[in-house]
């Protein structure tokens, strides 16, 4: 079951990957005067919005492979009253709306600072609702396995976790610059999430951590996941975190300086860590099958 | 009038002969692997000595069980386009019209009642045969039972008659949905879950 529900684990993690790279890489920007672009021309950080932008409109179009029936999508909106879902596509919307708003400012070279800020900040603000949402729905007083605090914490992490990991390759100019200097503090800011993602993974993963309860099942087949899924998650956690570290410590070497690339891999090293982590998740519930 | 229209299961006379399953899969025109209604077949225990004999500690019982059409109906207050609702007459319906077959509706019922359906990937369920009461007669099930371990009735009258109990192992917590169920137990229902009994029967279900 959780092996179908890849529409569902791409929807999840390109919605996480996009708001956690936009409050970690993106709005930023819009405050460090460090990273202020040149003035003239186009402004670079339509680009870093643009690229927000298309993850979470190719995060939208996966959930639609989830939905048996999408042609009904329109009514999606009918039960903001009561449902999570409901909820969640409405902030998910709104962080588009936003983000569109915010794009078109940059793109007409609207200087005014108050106007872009309260923009960003607004995107920011929305996306956050949208993960908050995106976690509520799962937490269904009648769904043992997902009604616990380590969905939120587990959708927040990985948000927070891609996003730190993206400004650690990023740096703290977000690319404005081809090469900007590396300092210690992305590269910081990345380590200590993947460690606090290592601890809550190690500790309160439901059935495999060592204080997380194996789920109960009620009236439906109990899934039975598979331990290689969350020995995949803490082997990829500990993987980047470990070449984060040796960044970290190249960065006082004039002679070795931090590599771009080492940076690129761990990410890559927590994404494939938080995809196995996602379809654990799915299949605490849904079962593997 | 009927404010909630609502089952009553003796599990004590259900000898689990899924007439009622294959009733409304009948009624229904219902394909292979779907069913609203389905017999949950229960059973554990061992074998304990006693004294200088082996003696058996058995505890086998069935559950027949279809949508409980909920007096808080968590699966309504999911669905994220309203195409499920309450009727005034306490039936929880879907609307296939606006469904958009999201499945959300589908985990968040306990009772696993709500199926999608793979051929209109439309979430699916029991609907009390509503047209047939609207003709005066029982629901396909209740008719079809050849033990009368099955009845149906407004909630309150069924309660006055049969009592109140609605859970026993291994349903779950009625007080997160206010299922309009009224339960018989069986004699073994009580110990099953210190015998732990499980359902045994998942392939048909």
């Amino acid at each position: 079951m959780a092996g179908r529900e890849w529409p569902l684990v791409l929807f999840t993690l390109l919605s996480q990957f996009a708001v956690g790279s936009y409050l970690f890489v993106v709005l930023p920007l819009f405050f460090n005067r460090s990273a202020k672009p040149a003035s003239g021309g186009r402004d670079p950080r339509l680009a870093l919005v643009l690229i927000v932008l298309g993850l979470l409109a190719a995060a939208a179009l996966a959930s639609f492979f989830h939905l048996g029936n999408p042609r009904n999508a329109a009514h999606a909106l009918n039960n903001l009253k009561q449902s999570w879902l409901s909820r969640e596509i409405l902030f998910e919307l709104t962080t588009l709306f936003l983000l569109i708003i915010l794009a078109l400012l940059l793109r007409l070279n609207i200087q005014s600072a108050a106007a872009l800020r309260g923009t960003a900040l607004l995107a920011g603000a929305s996306g956050l609702l949208f993960l908050t949402s995106m976690a509520r729905l799962y937490m269904l007083p009648t769904v043992p396995a997902w009604n616990t605090l380590f969905t939120p914490g587990s959708f927040l992490l990985t948000a927070f976790l891609l996003g730190a990991a993206a400004a650690a390759i990023t740096g703290p100019s977000g690319l404005l610059t081809p090469f900007p200097s590396y300092d210690q503090t992305m590269l910081s800011l990345a380590l200590i999430v993947a460690a606090v993602g290592l601890a809550v993974t190690l500790l309160a993963t439901p059935q495999f951590g060592l204080w997380g309860h194996r789920p109960a099942s009620g009236l439906k087949l109990s899934a039975e996941p598979s331990r290689a899924l969350f020995i995949g998650r803490m082997i990829f956690l500990l993987a980047g975190a470990i070449l984060l570290a040796i960044q970290i410590k190249k960065v006082s070497d004039p002679l070795a300086p931090p590599s771009r690339l080492a940076a690129l891999v761990a990410f890559c090293c927590f994404l494939a860590a938080e995809v196995s982590g996602r379809f654990l998740f799915y299949a605490y519930f849904l079962g593997e099958r | 009038m009927v404010r909630q229209y609502a089952f009553f299961f003796d599990a004590s006379q259900c000898s689990g002969c899924k007439a009622c399953q294959l009733a409304c899969k009948d009624k229904h025109n219902l394909g292979p692997g779907m069913l609203w209604r389905r017999v949950y077949e229960v059973s554990g225990g061992s074998w304990r000595k006693q004294g200088e004999a082996w003696v058996p500690s058995l505890r086998a019982y069935n559950i027949s069980l279809a949508c409980n059409h909920c007096q808080e109906p968590i699966c309504a207050s999911a669905c994220p386009t309203q195409a499920i609702w309450k009727r005034a007459d306490g039936i929880v319906f879907i609307e296939g019209n606006l469904c958009i077959g999201c499945r959300y509706c589908e985990w968040a019922c306990p009772y696993g009642a709500i199926r999608f359906d793979g051929h209109t990937h439309l979430a699916v369920k029991c609907h009390f045969c509503f047209d047939l009461l609207g003709l005066g007669r029982p629901p396909a099930c209740v008719a079809a039972c050849p033990a009368r371990a099955l009845d149906f009735g407004d909630l309150e009258e069924l309660q006055k008659r049969y009592g109140a109990i609605d859970r026993i192992f291994p349903l779950p917590d009625p007080a997160q949905v206010k299922p309009a169920l009224i339960i018989r137990p069986h004699k073994d229902a009580a110990s099953a879950e210190a015998e732990k009994a499980k359902v045994a029967n998942w392939e048909e279900l």
